[in-house]
């Protein structure tokens, strides 16, 4: 049976009626963002860094202004997102959650973020359009395996049969995901199992300053 | 920016498949970054047939042919490992990155430990020193661990790309 992680409830917690509905409500949220990387990035953004204001999504993630509203709109009824319309401007936040089910499938913000690279990474892009969004997702919990020391780029692509280039290409990609998540996703343990202590990768995963510029490496 | 591990123009050079993919395309800042490095050392990296076989896939394989025509690489028939040291080389980096990974010796990839055979079978041919480019963390360990492992005179130095280019992280979008 599918489990619903949040840390922010008591783990023993007994299920209720409410709760197994909310809890099918956050799987289907999730489900929706596998499918849209748009959303799923603003939905990262906002997991890791918020509470925080739509002007500073749009500046941080160089983002379209009409669309970015739209896209919030749209967050906020799929119930991923929550604004406080008390405060000017107004607030946005959202709660990370895990999706786990007994076979290993796993949807973090880790993982949604890996969805979500679709948006600016070529190579993700082409992975995600050649072989679906479920090879990028399985993708994670084996770049956080290499990224450990404990898979090849070679095995990665083994893993996910898919050809070594793509596989490496994929890999390299992810690093920056698998550096965020490990600092930021309190669920990535839940995606890279025993890897999860043994990270070892140069890129600082501090977030950007929304008040200063940022450069993308337009793979 | 961290220091630079120098490349040498009368050093023979390998590189693997996996630094043409983790310099990105020619556009990218990494790609043109690496190509000055081997511009000024005046070195011309030597390409193993497999590793062209690899990357000739659309669009990732203008990465090499880009190096090809602008003359700082070239394709490189591998000598076959007649050496016993090179075999022994080989052998010893499989075992390695089993042991590494926990995955049986006969799952792990040829081409990850063909690096560590080839630099020792060239010594055994008369190259003094060589040079192996690779990007794969377990893999660099193990071609490191077996090359140093065999008696053969000359050396062999394995560096990743940041070693290469330096390590910076000014062109990444984190999400």
């Amino acid at each position: 049976m599918p489990v619903i992680k949040d840390r922010t409830a008591t783990e023993n917690e007994p299920s209720e009626s409410g709760r197994a509905v909310e809890e099918y409500d956050n799987f289907l949220i999730a489900a929706e963002l596998l499918k849209q990387p748009r959303l799923a990035r603003i939905y990262v953004y906002i997991c890791y860094s918020g509470p925080t204001t739509i002007d500073v999504i749009i500046d941080a993630l160089e983002l379209k202004r009409a669309t970015t509203y739209e896209d919030i709109e749209e967050l906020e009824r799929l119930g991923a997102i929550d604004r406080d319309d008390s405060t000017r401007p107004h607030e946005i936040s959202a709660s990370p959650f895990a999706y786990v089910d007994p076979d290993g499938i796993c949807i973090t913000p880790t993982v949604l973020h890996a969805i979500a690279l679709r948006e600016i990474n070529d190579d993700v892009e082409y992975i995600y359009t050649r072989y679906g969004p479920g090879t990028v997702a399985a993708a994670v919990r084996f770049a956080a395996e290499h990224y450990a020391g404990r898979l090849t780029k070679r095995m990665v692509a083994s893993e996910l049969d898919i050809k070594p280039v793509e596989g490496m290409a994929l890999v390299d990609a992810l690093e920056r995901v698998i550096a965020v998540g490990a600092k930021h996703d309190p669920y990535f343990d839940l995606v890279a199992g025993d890897a999860a202590g043994d990270i070892d990768t140069p890129i600082d995963a501090t977030l950007p300053d929304p008040g200063s510029e940022s450069a993308d490496d337009n793979e | 920016m961290s220091d630079k591990v120098e490349l040498h123009s009368n050093e023979r050079t390998l590189v693997d498949t996996n630094l043409f993919i983790a310099i990105g395309n020619p556009e990218n800042t990494k790609f043109q970054r690496f190509r000055e490095t081997v511009a000024e050392s005046g070195v011309v990296l030597s390409v193993p047939e497999r590793v062209r076989e690899e990357l000739s896939i659309h669009p990732i394989e203008r990465r090499l042919t880009t190096a090809l025509d602008e003359g700082w690489a070239e394709i490189v028939s591998a000598p076959p490992l007649t050496a016993s040291e090179a075999v022994t080389a080989t052998d010893r980096a499989r075992r390695m990155i089993a042991e590494i990974t926990g995955q049986d010796e006969h799952d792990v990839e040829k081409a990850d430990t063909m690096f560590a055979g080839l630099a020792v079978q060239y010594l055994t041919l008369g190259d003094t020193r060589v040079t192996v480019l690779t990007d794969d963390g377990p893999a660099t360990t193990a071609i490191k661990t077996a090359v140093r492992s065999v008696e053969v005179r000359g050396d062999v130095r394995v560096l990743t790309l940041a070693e290469v280019i330096g390590e910076s992280d000014d062109d990444i979008t984190l999400i």
